[in-house]
């Protein structure tokens, strides 16, 4: 990145985009919950990566320079979603989901189980809160740890394991209705060790 | 009993908890059955989560590649049409000689030209008449001499022109499938 940077380096900027672009597809894809607007987000991070190559800090982690431009368009995007929603409301709380898992979605009769849980869990992410929700998918997607996500979403980490533990409560009371029948996560400060 | 918080039992099974805290967590959890559910629900929620799959993205293409498609398609058809040409036409070494000859021959005379001009123009003990003559022995020789072994390099040259248009046609027909072009009609 630093060759882009200072060198306006094409060549380099490609291979940043080739080691990155699956990683910050399937974030966009999650967030968004939809495959073809996670794609076309996806090329406006790149193109706002090389926008905002300038103010790049060789100090930083660049993967946590990337993320957070990524995470950033997402909430901005979602945030253009809710104003579009908005304009349209009918009052019918369901349709802010009405988003459909693009055309890798067989149809309902062809849907295996599996294809089943996969969308009941895409809906339980969606209808997650954005706070919430680039926490899970951060964390539980991407497998990052603690302390790199607090310094992309520039929390404490207390407060991004909170909301971790918050988003996985939610989860499981969404999903256990509709899959397995188990007691539900509850995220409460019960005491201390 | 004192429960863990549920964001220590994030931690927990993230495998981020401090080493003195994950003893702590595995010594509660033999001991509270209740605390033992809230994990396991907990790692069935993360099971959950695992079963919403992503699939490959679309590699980035630049805007240019369908031009560039163009382009690598057309150069394949000009070069099947040029080498189909090449193929279907008889390659003819005598026809290669017939071109090449003539303009050697003036080539060698211009050059013969010059030595004799030069020789005659050193000559001293012979009369003119003499080193004229003289002159023409030695233009035929060079000339002869000369024509002779560019013959020689056109029939070379001609020749391997031949044997390497029928080796393109064979690997041409090896690539494409089609039935062989004789050359030797």
């Amino acid at each position: 990145m630093w060759l882009v940077k200072t060198h306006d380096d094409p060549q380099e900027f490609a291979r940043l985009v080739k080691r990155w672009e699956e990683p910050i597809f399937r974030l966009c894809a999650r967030m968004l919950g939809d495959v073809h607007r996670g794609e076309d987000l996806k090329q406006e991070v790149f193109l706002r990566l090389f926008q905002k190559r300038k103010r790049y800090e060789a100090t930083a982690k660049f993967s946590t320079f990337l993320w957070r431009v990524a995470v950033n368009l997402c909430r901005d995007e979602l945030r253009r979603q809710q104003s579009r929603l908005q304009t349209v409301q009918t009052g019918d709380t369901s349709e802010e989901e009405t988003t459909e898992w693009a055309s890798d979605t067989p149809g309902p009769d062809a849907r295996t189980a599996q294809a089943e849980e996969s969308e009941f869990v895409r809906a339980a992410v969606m209808q997650l809160p954005e706070i919430y929700r680039a926490v899970i998918v951060l964390r539980h997607y991407e497998g990052m740890k603690l302390a790199e996500i607090a310094d992309i979403l520039e929390l404490p980490e207390g407060t991004v394991n909170s909301r971790m533990a918050e988003a996985l409560s939610r989860l499981s009371h969404a999903l256990q209705p509709k899959l397995r029948p188990a007691t539900a996560f509850c995220h409460s400060s019960k005491g201390n060790v | 009993m004192n429960h863990p918080k549920s964001e220590d039992w994030v931690l927990f099974a993230y495998g981020e908890a401090t080493p003195q805290s994950q003893t702590e967590l595995e010594r509660h959890l033999q001991e509270c059955p209740e605390c033992q559910a809230t994990v396991q629900t907990l790692k069935t929620t993360m099971r959950q989560l695992d079963t919403w799959k992503v699939p490959q993205p679309r590699q980035a293409r630049p805007t240019f590649l369908p031009v560039v498609k163009w382009a690598m398609a057309a150069s394949v058809v000009l070069l099947l049409g040029f080498t189909a040409g090449r193929v279907t036409a008889k390659p003819d070494a005598t026809a290669i000689r017939a071109a090449l000859l003539p303009e050697l021959r003036e080539q060698v005379k211009s050059e013969v030209a010059r030595m004799v001009r030069t020789e005659v123009a050193h000559a001293s003990a012979l009369t003119l008449t003499t080193a004229a003559d003289n002159a023409d022995k030695v233009a035929a020789t060079y000339a002869n001499a000369i024509y002779a072994s560019l013959k020689q390099d056109v029939d070379t040259v001609a020749l391997h022109a031949d044997a390497s248009l029928r080796k393109t046609a064979l690997q041409l027909n090896q690539l494409t499938d089609y039935q062989p072009v004789s050359l030797n009609q």
